[in-house]
C-alpha cells in the first residue's frame, strides 16, 4: 500500500514534470522511477506525452524512445541487479 | 507414473504482451515522427495550460520577490539585454532603411502585409528551448487568437519560426533553426537563393558555391519577397579542395531568452 501511495506521488510529480521540467532532469526522474518501481509502464506515456507537447511532425519523439529505452531496460535489469 | 500435461497459456502471453507493447509503440513512433493528429494533440495542450499558466505566475512572483536581493544579478541581464540590443542594431544597420522603404511600398503596391502591427499578434513564451530539448516554442495565443498553421514568427525584427500546431489557447512554433530543418534564403550581395539546414540553437549551415561572395557580418533574409532576416554571417569555412563553402549563419537573437513574438506573414502569402 505504501509502494502504491509512493508510486501514485511519483506518477503526479513526472505528469507535472513532462510539462515544465528541463528536459534533462525529466529524463533523470523517467529513469530513476522506471528502475524503482517495478513494470513502471507510466514512462512510457510521459515519453508520449512529452513529445506530443513539444515536438513536431518530422522530429524524431526522442523521448518516446528513450522513455521506451529505460522501460525494457529496467524491465531486463531490474530483476538481475540487487541493490545493498 | 503420470505427468500432467504443462499449459502453454501462460508462457504464450508471457511472450504476446511485450511483443504487442514493442508494435503499438512501434506504431506510436512513427505516427509521432510523420503525422500528428490535433485530435489527440489538443487534449494534451488543455490539461498541459494550466499548468504553464501556473508555473509562469509562480515563477513571475519568484522573480519579483527576488529582484530586491539580486542588483548584481540584474545588472548581468541588463547588460545582456543591452548586448541584444546591439546585436538586433548591428543587424538593423545592415538591412538598412533602403530595404524597409521599398518593402513598405511593394506591400502597399501589392495589399499585401507589412510592418504594419495590426498585421501581427504578440504572444508570450510560454515554454522554449533549452527546457524543451526540441526547437520549439509554446506561445500562449491559438486559434482564438486567429492563428493558423504556417504562420511566421519574429522578435526583434527577426522571423525566427513557424506556427506547426494551434490549440485553442496555444500554439507551437518549429524554429527554422530546429535541426535538419531545411529554409530557403537569400544571402550574399546577389541575393542567391540558397538552402540553409538548422543546426539548432538559432544557428544554421549553408553550402555555398566557392562563385558566390559573401563576408562575415552580411545578413541573410528568407527568401520571398519583403522578407526580414533570419541571421548573420558569423563564420565562413572555405578549403581549397572543397569546392563549397560552409557557411555558418547564427541568429542575432537569443532564442533561449526570448520572452514575447511577434506571429503574422503567412508563408508564401
Amino acid at each position: 500500500m505504501q509502494q502504491l501511495r509512493f508510486r501514485i506521488l511519483a506518477d503526479i510529480v513526472l505528469l507535472a514534470g513532462v510539462v515544465f521540467l528541463p528536459w534533462y532532469l525529466l529524463l533523470g526522474l523517467m529513469i530513476a522511477a522506471g528502475f524503482f518501481f517495478p513494470k513502471y509502464y507510466e514512462v512510457l506515456i510521459f515519453g508520449v506525452v512529452r513529445d506530443i507537447l513539444y515536438g513536431y511532425a518530422g522530429a524524431w519523439p526522442v523521448f518516446s524512445i528513450v522513455a521506451f529505452a529505460v522501460w525494457i531496460a529496467a524491465s531486463i535489469l531490474r530483476t538481475r541487479v540487487a541493490f545493498h | 507414473m503420470t505427468y500432467l500435461q504443462r499449459s502453454n497459456h501462460g508462457r504464450r502471453r508471457r511472450i504476446l504482451i511485450p511483443f504487442v507493447i514493442v508494435l503499438v509503440f512501434s506504431l506510436l513512433v512513427v505516427w509521432l515522427h510523420t503525422a500528428r493528429s490535433s485530435l489527440v494533440s489538443t487534449p494534451v495542450y488543455f490539461l498541459a495550460y494550466p499548468i504553464w499558466k501556473i508555473e509562469d505566475f509562480t515563477l513571475g512572483k519568484l522573480d519579483a520577490m527576488l529582484t530586491a536581493f539580486a542588483s548584481k544579478r540584474q545588472l548581468e541581464e541588463e547588460k545582456n539585454l543591452l548586448e541584444q540590443k546591439l546585436k538586433a542594431a548591428e543587424l538593423a544597420a545592415y538591412t538598412a532603411d533602403a530595404y524597409r522603404n521599398e518593402n513598405t511600398l511593394l506591400h502597399a503596391a501589392l495589399n499585401r502585409m507589412g510592418s504594419d502591427p495590426s498585421n501581427f499578434v504578440l504572444a508570450y513564451v510560454l515554454e522554449g528551448p533549452p527546457r524543451t530539448l526540441y526547437d520549439t516554442f509554446i506561445i500562449d495565443v491559438g486559434a482564438k487568437a486567429g492563428i493558423q498553421t504556417g504562420m511566421r514568427v519574429m522578435a526583434e525584427g527577426v522571423v525566427f519560426g513557424e506556427v506547426v500546431e494551434v490549440g485553442g489557447n496555444i500554439a507551437k512554433v518549429r524554429l527554422h533553426s530546429a535541426p535538419g530543418v531545411q529554409t530557403e534564403v537569400l544571402i550574399g550581395e546577389e541575393s542567391a537563393r540558397v538552402m540553409a539546414e538548422g543546426r539548432g540553437g538559432g544557428n544554421f549551415i549553408i553550402e555555398l558555391p566557392k562563385g558566390i561572395s559573401v563576408r562575415t557580418g552580411e545578413a541573410v533574409r528568407l527568401s520571398g519577397e519583403g522578407m526580414p532576416a533570419i541571421g548573420i554571417v558569423g563564420h565562413i569555412e572555405s578549403k581549397p579542395s572543397d569546392p563549397f563553402d560552409k557557411v555558418y549563419i547564427a541568429s542575432p537573437l537569443n532564442i533561449f531568452e526570448v520572452p514575447f513574438v511577434m506571429v503574422g506573414l503567412r508563408v508564401n502569402e
